[in-house]
């Protein structure tokens, strides 16, 4: 993948190809140390009642920027603790309002979540303008120049296909409630009186497998049919839109990093994104291939079991399921770590350019290796883990350039945190 | 390294010298020069690469210490110093600056600390897990308006008859008779806002009965089927009516909560590889808790049937019967207990039944 995204640079720079120089990122990050960083990180916020919560976290991110060296370098994070702090407060208040409003009634409820979909465009934005403002290198910082009406586009249209997948259920349950299907006594109104007589023809012991015949019994045929009629429908629709969503979302993740690169600037100069949606496409196909060909196999080892009916139930569950979480695991590293990969390696920064060499099989095993230690560990690994992540993912990330050393710095802005904290608070991936 | 000797440690001499070595940015271009700062024994700053006038220890801004990794020094004029002679930064940094910075990097350092830390956040987090956020689930739940209950109640009813229920085909006497066993039942106490009401519904084969908040008690036609008889369904009613009475929707609501509080507060940055591995901490105290409300329920039960005089047997009989199918949601199934009890909602089946068996 990257060896495309080099080609087009090539042809774009042949001349200065020549003298550019591989810089290799590295991480200086260390296991002890930063376990300590950690473990009183959680210790201060527990005593705080997560107030150190905010300083926990610049050091955090100090800690991990700081032990991020290129040529010499360090990474710098600059954020202030009070800021994050005062957007915690307010990403807290309006969480809390979010669910009062789900205490006080539906539409209430969906009034609040309505109004968070309609600023979360914004938010995102702020969010990358306060991620970026205070991370610098070299004492120059990183700057994101907001562009609301871009983002409102961008996220407004699968907001939209959201949308209309929720008012197509919706419309489905109120169609049923429509045809006289009463919840209070569960009961479809005109053949209440029909089916009174007691059904006792399923013995208790085989009653487990007679649903099929039992499913319409409520209903007269008319109502059935139409029902039956109603739930196709309901199903084209709504894996129609479900399709559409899965189809353009390559498309949609291209746009998205290119709006990112395209409003990112380290010092006076923007970022360039040149990954085309082919790529992004590929990721995305290959991934389906490896899903279909892991559900393959999970039913041929299923029928396996089955025909030599070895072990019991419990053992063919097990082994299915472990099975199962190993190809959803190998196939989430696959699609993480392409993306990874298209995405650093299309960055472009003048005549600077980027190469990450994540390999698919070493991520998983991380991924993997690292999930095993956590739980074995009680959590107390997790330091260990996400330094071993981020030092291989700095290990397989290169720079090359001739010189960087003529970035101009810009005047930039003072940032508010409440962006960076309503979506941290969230867990949203904002991770370019 | 106690507090102590990092203090002796960096009483420095009076006539040392001390050198930083590291690049200068100068904050206009991400160009930069290699220079070593000498801080003399007055404070003064001064460097051989570069013009430094007057600059002064004191008045240098100097970024707190995290790990080994660099550190930074404000000079002036957008001026940024990156070292990591970390050891020299926090002599001189004790030496001149009066305002401690160096607080959570002193408190990282001290083994012991590190120590009690590890202790204080794995017993604290556990018992506040197992005994805070129970204890503290029943004041908060009271705090919410019963008007919740009714709310949440009829959205569930609402929801399970949309995608789970079918009409109960339990004929309207039999339908009557439990209802009019079930409203003997209830308390005299029984709050305004509980209007307490019994429904039936067939549910695809499964043998069960649920409590909703406002309420709302349900008996499936597969558990009225298998029971033997109406005692043996009543002694179910009355550990749901137990569930209602002493909201344990909300209290679960609330301790999740509670759960999920903890858990963003330890936490806090976690990226998202290790959070999803949070989940099976989580669910092992969430099984607990349904376990001591489905225990709570059983002993409300029993209790009322010991001082009404009816025949605790009935419970274990139709527990023992539930057992048997094997297939049902919700009033759980296995007849041992293991391991896999910390997963499950409910207690180890045999251990309920011998309760009913015996205790009297």
């Amino acid at each position: 993948m990257m060896r495309t995204g080099e080609a087009k640079r090539n042809d774009a720079n042949a001349p200065s190809r020549n003298i550019r120089k591989d810089y290799p990122f590295e991480f200086t990050g260390e296991t002890g140390e930063y376990f300590r960083i950690w473990i009183v990180n959680i210790l201060l916020t527990i005593v705080t009642l997560g107030i150190y919560s905010a300083w926990a976290k610049v050091r955090n991110h100090r800690y991990f920027y700081g032990n991020t060296v290129l040529d010499g370098s360090a990474f710098e994070y600059t954020a202030d603790p009070i800021k994050i702090l005062r957007g915690r407060i307010i990403a807290v208040a309006v969480l809390i309002a979010y669910q009062s409003a789900g205490l006080v009634s539906t539409s209430a409820s969906i009034i609040a979540f309505a109004l968070l979909m309609v600023i979360m465009p914004a938010m995102i934005v702020l969010a990358l303008r306060f991620r970026m403002r205070y991370t610098s290198w070299r004492n120059i910082p990183f700057s994101f120049i907001p562009n609301f009406k871009m983002a409102y586009l961008l996220f407004g249209l699968p907001m939209l296909l959201g949308l209309a997948m929720i008012a197509t259920t919706v419309s489905f349950e109120s169609d049923m409630m429509d045809m006289g299907f009463d919840p209070d006594t569960g009961a479809y109104e005109q053949s209440l009186q029909s089916n009174n007589e007691p059904s006792d023809e399923g013995t208790e012991d085989t009653d487990t497998s007679t649903e099929s015949d039992e499913e319409n019994q409520g209903m007269t045929p008319e109502q059935a049919a139409a029902l039956e009629e109603m739930g196709m429908q309901f199903l084209w629709v709504f894996g129609g839109l479900m399709l559409l969503f899965w189809v353009f979302y390559p498309l949609w993740l291209r746009f998205y990093y290119k709006f990112v690169a395209d409003h990112t600037r380290y010092g006076r100069t923007q970022l360039r994104f040149l990954a085309t949606v082919a790529e992004f496409y590929s990721i995305y196909v290959i991934a389906a291939l490896l899903l279909v060909a892991a559900i393959a196999v999970l039913a041929l080892l299923i029928g396996a079991f089955n025909t030599l009916g070895i072990g019991d139930e419990n053992l063919a569950g097990m082994t299915g399921g472990v099975i199962g979480v190993l190809a959803f695991l190998l196939v989430q590293s696959y699609i993480q770590t392409q993306r990874a990969n298209i995405v650093y390696s299309n960055i472009e920064l003048e005549d600077i350019g980027f190469r990450s060499e994540l390999k698919v099989s070493t991520m998983a095993w991380l991924y993997i290796s690292n999930t095993v230690a956590i739980i074995v560990s009680l959590g107390l690994m997790i330091p260990w883990a996400k330094i071993r992540v981020a030092r291989y993912r700095a290990s397989t990330m290169t720079l090359y350039a001739n010189n960087f050393d003529e970035f101009q710095a810009r005047a930039a802005a003072e940032v508010d945190a409440e962006g960076a904290e309503i979506s941290d608070f969230m867990d949203f991936d904002l991770g370019l | 390294m106690t507090l102590w000797t990092l203090i002796l440690d960096s009483d420095l001499g009076p006539d040392r010298h001390r050198q930083i070595t590291g690049y200068l940015y100068d904050g206009q271009t991400s160009g930069r020069s290699r220079i070593t700062l000498v801080v003399d024994d007055q404070g003064k700053v001064s460097c051989a690469q570069a013009d430094f006038a007057d600059i002064e220890f004191i008045d240098v801004g100097v970024s707190s210490r995290v790990g080994n990794s660099a550190r930074y020094l404000t000079l002036g004029q957008g001026r940024r110093f990156e070292t990591l002679d970390n050891e020299v930064v926090d002599q001189l940094c004790d030496r001149w600056h009066t305002a401690n910075h160096g607080l959570a990097d002193r408190l990282e350092r001290n083994m012991k600390l590190v120590v009690v830390a590890i202790l204080v956040i794995s017993v604290g987090s556990v018992s506040f897990v197992r005994y805070g956020i129970p204890a503290l689930s029943k004041p908060i739940a009271a705090m919410i308006p019963e008007s919740f209950d009714q709310h949440l109640g009829q959205q569930t009813l609402d929801s399970m008859d949309g995608v789970f229920f079918q009409i109960s085909k339990v004929d309207d006497a039999r339908q009557q008779t439990l209802r009019q066993r079930f409203q003997e039942l209830l308390p005299a106490e029984a709050s305004g806002e509980q209007q307490f009401r019994l429904l039936f519904r067939s549910a695809r084969g499964m043998p069960n009965a649920l409590a909703l908040p406002d309420g709302t008690v349900i008996l499936t036609d597969e558990l009225v089927k298998l029971a033997d008889n109406d005692e043996q369904l009543i002694s179910i009613l009355l550990h749901e009516i137990a569930h209602v009475k002493q909201r344990h929707s909300i209290q679960m609501l609330v301790r999740q909560t509670g759960l999920s509080v903890l858990i963003l507060l330890i936490t806090g940055d976690v990226s998202t590889a290790s959070s999803t591995v949070l989940l099976l901490p989580a669910w092992i105290a969430q099984a607990s808790y349904s376990q001591g409300l489905e225990t709570a329920a059983d002993t409300y039960a029993l209790e009322y049937m010991n001082t009404h005089g009816m025949d605790t047997n009935a419970f274990a009989d139709i527990m023992e019967k539930l057992g048997a199918v094997g297939e049902s949601a919700v009033e759980h199934d296995k007849q041992e207990s293991s391991i896999l009890d910390y997963l499950s909602s409910h207690p180890a089946t045999q251990q309920r039944i011998k309760r009913f068996r015996t205790e009297k």
